[in-house]
């Protein structure tokens, strides 16, 4: 198991597969998965805004200050809001500053997150499930006049929808 | 290149020295590289790097194989709050109210936050004074927030060595300092501040004078309305403000103005000039210029005359004499005895048809004309002003409000005063509330050697300037979107100021030093705001009103109060009765000097801000520096070249300058914009032009005769974008036009008994064939009310994360801004009038840059804007060469490479910043017709028009710029393209552009042709 760790640390941050250690040791697996918590519980911007911003420690602490209140796996959660500084955390999906990609259109269009990050709710320590390429984009947004049966998306692939 | 195969040839034939080392000694390879690499040059010169390179290249490779079995690689990080702020999240801009003062004036602004930090100024729509626009230097402002120039810490000179402090220390300091003054009730105490409105530093003064009884305090602005406000004193016996309603102004006289250019009001002004303009109407207004240079309003005049500075009072005189004698005016009550004094005025040197088809225009439209005069002008010119407004009975196109404090000593007087006290030794203890004063205080009270007389001197100030070198203490100031404030509009409208940032410099406001200086309870400025608001606006519930104010940005019905003028007619007359026959007589020996605030970096506070000295001014089209502006004739009989270095030489002072000869400049008089030529180390503006302020007595500081030039022989090389003197004909139009002009326009008479004159864009129509339902982008731009104000350029610069790539760059042509103002003259040389065209990619849906380059990043979307695709592009700039209309701009230089980490916090996060060899050039605002798109998709509705606005729309004071979907027949856009004045530039060529202009027309009095 600390092998497969180890060599998911040691992929591209590109690459399928890519698990960055974390400070941290949040799971997906018990929140998501175990938990049933929605997504937008805690990546509440996803609907609203370009980014799906991470959660801050106080919205952490919301639950555990009744749950799990002494585990050791929460000090570092527990000091960001006690002493103001912030978590930082390595970062898993990411797409190169040229490429301006918006979550709420994607969601407001009934996007499942899964589409595009995989089945976060299986994951014990969070991993990049898929290469996030021009390639990969194009597969669902393709214009319905260039190829009407693979087409799944009636989308604009012109370069300035992404690239500005 | 031939050269330097020539020099390797050499050196291998003659044998002397076949090192390799040798090619890279010779004069022509040192040419090479620093041609060809400028940034690396010094690397590679210094030879041993390069060697160094490739061992280092070596290691590299090495250490990378290394890692790449060894180490985790470094992904990016991301970060999460402690503590979420309300509302406040990433990936999402939000918009703020605030304000900026200037003068005195405060102008409401919004500003995008993204991510907690301010990243683009525009207008506050609801604003009476911004009326939804933001001057060029408000919005250039937002680039002194981020300098890294500015200082951290407060500086404290002890012997002429500069000791940096803590502001604990300073505070330290400041306490014992003023409880030893407190002792003797403040005696010896002073304070000048920079004028304000600011109603909590009105309190905290207040609190001051009640601490320290015997304090003193004075306020000095180098540029201000003194002007005016003694000018309504001499008329009405009360210092009031007027407002011109240009809108509703049929005739507009506009004497030595400047309405579009440094007047506090000069946004509403602006768009009052656009409204009424009604070009292609019978409504059409008309403008009159007389000035000695030409400004924003003269230059886009009807009928100008360029007249000395020093003619202009004896020219209102005739005019009113030629109102009551010749026009038959009726004067009323108030006005009666001063037809008999203005008599002896019929007989004037002016011309004598032009003078009279004005006067006869302003008769024939009594309450339907506007006279305007500038602050440079002096306070009779003013009353005359006055005086005429009343007697044509013009009380809806000029209004007046009771000043906020008539009490006020001019400026002038204000800082004589307080030089001839430090002169006697009575200051021991001067604070100096933000400004400039050891730089722009008039020349012969030498206030930089006075102020080092001073034993404590205390200077708070953004920059460490030429005052704060002098002074004995220098604290950061905080910037105007770090603090809070409550300031009043032009108006008198209370306008509130919220911060959008912590002081990231450290600073602290003027209303805070004063109270750490009263050892006041709070020192925080929001308390300090808070308090001093609540002191006069305490009704109702306090903290539901304040928040309804910062979210409207202006407390309602707070404006001054209306004044109906009465004359005070026995002084007038004494007044006129005082003015000589004779005007002063101007000869090249005995020319007249006029100083006036720039256009870009007004009287030199703004000389920091490197957008604002990149722009190109309107006029003279010069960036990076000023000149002495001299008119043809003149410059001929001195025989004197554009770019001629001169010696100015006025009552025993003398400036270095060079001369720039510029078209409708009135003979004799020379003009030179204050505002440069500073000399404070470490800041962007040292050096960068002359300082006007030599030669700025307390006696003369707008215009004076008895100036003389000299000159040196040598000459200047100016960084200019557009070549001089590009004149085009004054009625170009579809049938009598040669190809390929790029203005068009003629007179209203013409178009009105020929609508079809321009040739209707029928081609335009049949271009434009779209096969889709898609939206199709498209703008069109009115060159009658572009006033070349520059404003959409900053706009476009900030939005887009353009570079500033300063003085040398420009003169090998390597601007970088996608937007230009092309100015072209027309007409008679000596006096001709400018029109206005602000270029940028007009979209060609047939574009050559497409056809042409090489790798396909050069294309266009669906919806008809061509773009530039930055990672495809290699930099191979056959579309610049391709391009008619020059709006493809090449990065030469990695201008982003070098800067601080606080300068980048100003990037706008959604516009790529472009790397060196990279194309580049407008995109219509792309990201924000993306987030348009996505904002309607979200909301389940259509982009309504009007949703997108490109940031120079966006800002343009006087809506020349229309932006909108051409494919819906009832977008604006849509009905102006239908326009009969719209065509295409360039449309020989067949380019389809989306951008059209409508072609200019002038109104001009058929008396005076």
């Amino acid at each position: 198991m600390n092998i497969i760790v180890v060599c998911g640390c040691l992929k591209n941050p590109t690459e399928i597969g890519y698990k960055p250690h974390q400070a941290v040791a949040f799971s997906h697996k018990t929140h998501a998965g175990k938990m049933k918590i929605n997504c937008r519980y805690c990546h509440y911007t996803v609907d609203m805004a370009a980014n799906a911003s991470l959660p801050s420690a106080q919205s952490c602490i919301d639950c555990h200050r009744v749950f799990e209140k002494d585990n050791p796996k929460l000090t570092l959660v527990y000091d960001s809001m006690k002493k103001g500084n912030a978590l930082v955390w390595n970062r898993v999906c990411n797409l190169p500053d040229f490429v301006y990609f918006n979550h709420s259109i994607h969601i407001k269009n009934g996007l499942d997150c899964a589409v595009c990050h995989g089945q976060v709710e299986t994951m014990k320590q969070t991993y990049l499930a898929i290469e996030f390429s021009m390639a990969w984009c194009l597969e669902c947004h393709q214009p319905e006049d260039i190829n009407p049966e693979t087409s799944k998306v009636a989308s604009s692939t012109d370069c300035s929808t992404c690239h500005r | 290149m031939e050269k330097f195969k020539n020099n390797m040839h050499s050196h291998n034939n003659k044998n002397i020295d076949n090192r390799p080392d040798s090619i890279e000694e010779s004069s022509g390879f040192q040419k090479y590289v620093k041609r060809n690499f400028p940034d690396n040059a010094e690397d590679i010169l210094n030879d041993p790097p390069r060697r160094r390179f490739l061992k280092t290249m070596a290691a590299s490779l090495c250490l990378s194989g290394f890692t790449s079995c060894g180490q985790p690689p470094e992904g990016d990080k991301i970060i999460s709050n402690p503590n979420q702020p309300h509302s406040a999240f990433s990936g999402l801009k939000k918009q703020f109210i605030t304000a900026m003062e200037l003068g005195g004036s405060a102008n409401g602004l919004m500003v995008d936050s993204y991510n907690g930090r301010p990243i683009k100024i525009e207008g506050a729509p609801d604003h009476p004074s911004s009326l939804g626009a933001a001057s060029l230097i408000a919005q250039a402002s937002l680039l002194d927030l981020y300098d890294p120039h500015r200082d951290y810490k407060p500086i404290q000179k002890i012997d002429g060595q500069n000791i940096e402090r803590s502001w604990e220390e300073t505070h330290e300091f400041i306490k014992k300092h003023f409880s030893e003054i407190n002792e003797r009730q403040g005696e010896g105490f002073y304070i000048l501040s920079e004028t304000t409105s600011s109603l909590i530093v009105k309190d905290m003064r207040q609190r001051l004078t009640k601490a320290f009884p015997e304090v003193k305090w004075f306020e000095y602005e180098s540029v201000s309305q003194d002007n005016q406000r003694d000018g309504a004193r001499l008329s009405f016996s009360f210092p009031v403000r007027s407002y011109a309603h240009l809108d509703k102004a049929d005739i507009i006289l506009a004497l030595d103005s400047d309405a579009f250019d440094s007047n506090p009001d000069a946004l509403r002004l602006s768009q009052g000039f656009s409204q009424g303009r009604n070009a292609g109407s019978e409504s059409m207004n008309r403008i009159y210029a007389v000035e000695p240079r030409m400004t924003s309003i003269g230059a886009i005049a009807d009928h100008r005359l360029p007249l000395a500075a020093c003619h202009i009072q004896h020219f209102l005189l005739a005019l009113i004499a030629e109102l009551f004698y010749k026009q038959n005016v009726k004067p009323n009550m108030f006005f009666l005895n001063l037809v008999e004094p203005v008599k002896r005025f019929l007989n004037h040197p002016f011309d004598k048809k032009w003078l009279s088809a004005l006067a006869a225009d302003i008769a024939k439209n009594p309450g339907k004309s506007a006279i305007i005069t500038g602050a440079t002008q002096p306070p009779i010119v003013h009353t005359l002003t006055d005086v005429i407004n009343g007697i044509m009975k013009n009380d809806k196109t000029v209004t007046y409000s009771l000043d906020l404090e008539p009490e006020r000593p001019s400026y002038t007087e204000s800082i004589s005063e307080l030089s001839g006290d430090i002169e006697s030794g009575k200051v021991d203890t001067l604070v100096i509330l933000g400004g400039n004063p050891a730089y722009d205080a008039p020349v012969d009270l030498d206030f930089g050697a006075l102020l080092e007389k001073i034993p404590t001197s205390i200077h708070l100030s953004l920059y460490r300037n030429e005052t704060s070198i002098l002074s004995k203490w220098f604290l950061p100031r905080s910037h105007y979107l770090e603090a809070w404030d409550a300031l009043r509009a032009y108006d008198g409208t209370y306008t509130m100021a919220q911060p959008l940032i912590e002081p990231l410099f450290n600073g602290k406001s003027a209303s805070q030093l004063l109270a750490y200086i009263i050892e006041d309870e709070i020192t925080s400025d929001r308390d300090i705001f808070r308090r001093a608001l609540k002191k006069i606006f305490n009704f109702g519930s306090f903290e539901a009103n304040l928040t309804k104010w910062l979210h409207d940005g202006t407390i309602p019905n707070t404006r001054y109060e209306p004044f109906g003028p009465w004359f005070n007619n026995l002084e007038i007359q004494l007044a006129i009765e005082k003015i000589p026959d004779e005007m002063p007589q101007l000869h090249e020996n005995n020319l007249e000097i006029i100083f006036y605030p720039d256009s870009k970096i007004h009287d030199g506070r703004f000389a920091h801000n490197s957008w604002l000295q990149e722009l190109p001014d309107s006029l003279s089209i010069i960036s990076w520096d000023n000149t002495a502006l001299i008119s043809l004739q003149t410059a001929q009989k001195l025989n004197i070249q554009t770019g001629d270095i001169i010696i100015l030489e006025y009552k025993g002072r003398s400036l270095i300058t060079p001369a720039c000869i510029m078209p409708g400049q009135a003979n004799n008089s020379i003009a030179l914009a204050m505002g440069y030529g500073h000399t404070a180390p470490g800041l962007l503006s040292n050096s960068v032009g002359f300082n006007a302020n030599v030669l700025r007595t307390k006696d003369a500081l707008n215009f004076d005769a008895g100036l003389s030039i000299k000159k040196t022989g040598r000459k200047y090389l100016f960084a200019v974008s557009q070549d001089h003197f590009t004149f085009g004909t004054e009625d170009q139009n579809k049938q009598n036009t040669q190809s390929f002009t790029p203005i068009r326009g003629t007179v209203l008479e013409k178009y009105l008994s020929d609508p079809t004159i321009f040739g209707k864009n029928d081609q335009a129509e049949k271009q434009f064939n779209p096969k889709t339902t898609n939206c199709q982008w498209g703008m069109v731009i009115d060159l009658n009310s572009c006033i070349g104000c520059n404003a959409c350029i900053v706009a476009c610069q900030a939005e887009n994360n353009i570079p500033a790539v300063g003085r040398e760059e420009i003169i090998q042509n390597h601007q970088m801004h996608w937007l230009r103002i092309n100015r072209y003259f027309y007409g008679d040389i000596q006096s001709p009038g400018v029109i206005y065209q602000p270029v940028a990619c007009v979209h060609c849906q047939e574009a050559p840059c497409e056809e042409t380059c090489p790798t396909h990043a050069a294309t266009h979307n669906a919806e008809g804007v061509t773009q530039v695709v930055y990672n495809k592009c290699e930099g191979k700039q056959e579309c610049s060469r391709k391009c008619p209309y020059h709006v493809l701009h090449f990065n030469h230089r990695d201008h982003h490479a070098e800067i601080k980490n606080v300068e980048k916090m100003l990037f706008n996060p959604e516009v790529t910043v472009r790397p060196k060899g990279i194309m580049e050039k407008c995109t219509y605002c792309i990201r924000r017709i993306e987030q348009a798109k996505i904002d309607a998709s979200n909301n389940g509705q259509k982009i309504k028009d009007g949703a997108i606005v490109p940031a120079c729309a966006q800002t343009c004071p006087t809506n020349a710029i229309v932006f909108g979907d051409i494919n819906n027949p009832d977008s604006q856009v849509s009905k102006l393209r239908q326009n009969n004045r719209a065509y295409t530039l360039l449309d020989e060529l067949k380019t389809k552009p989306r951008t059209q202009y409508l072609a200019h027309l002038r109104n001009p009095n058929p008396e005076i042709g």
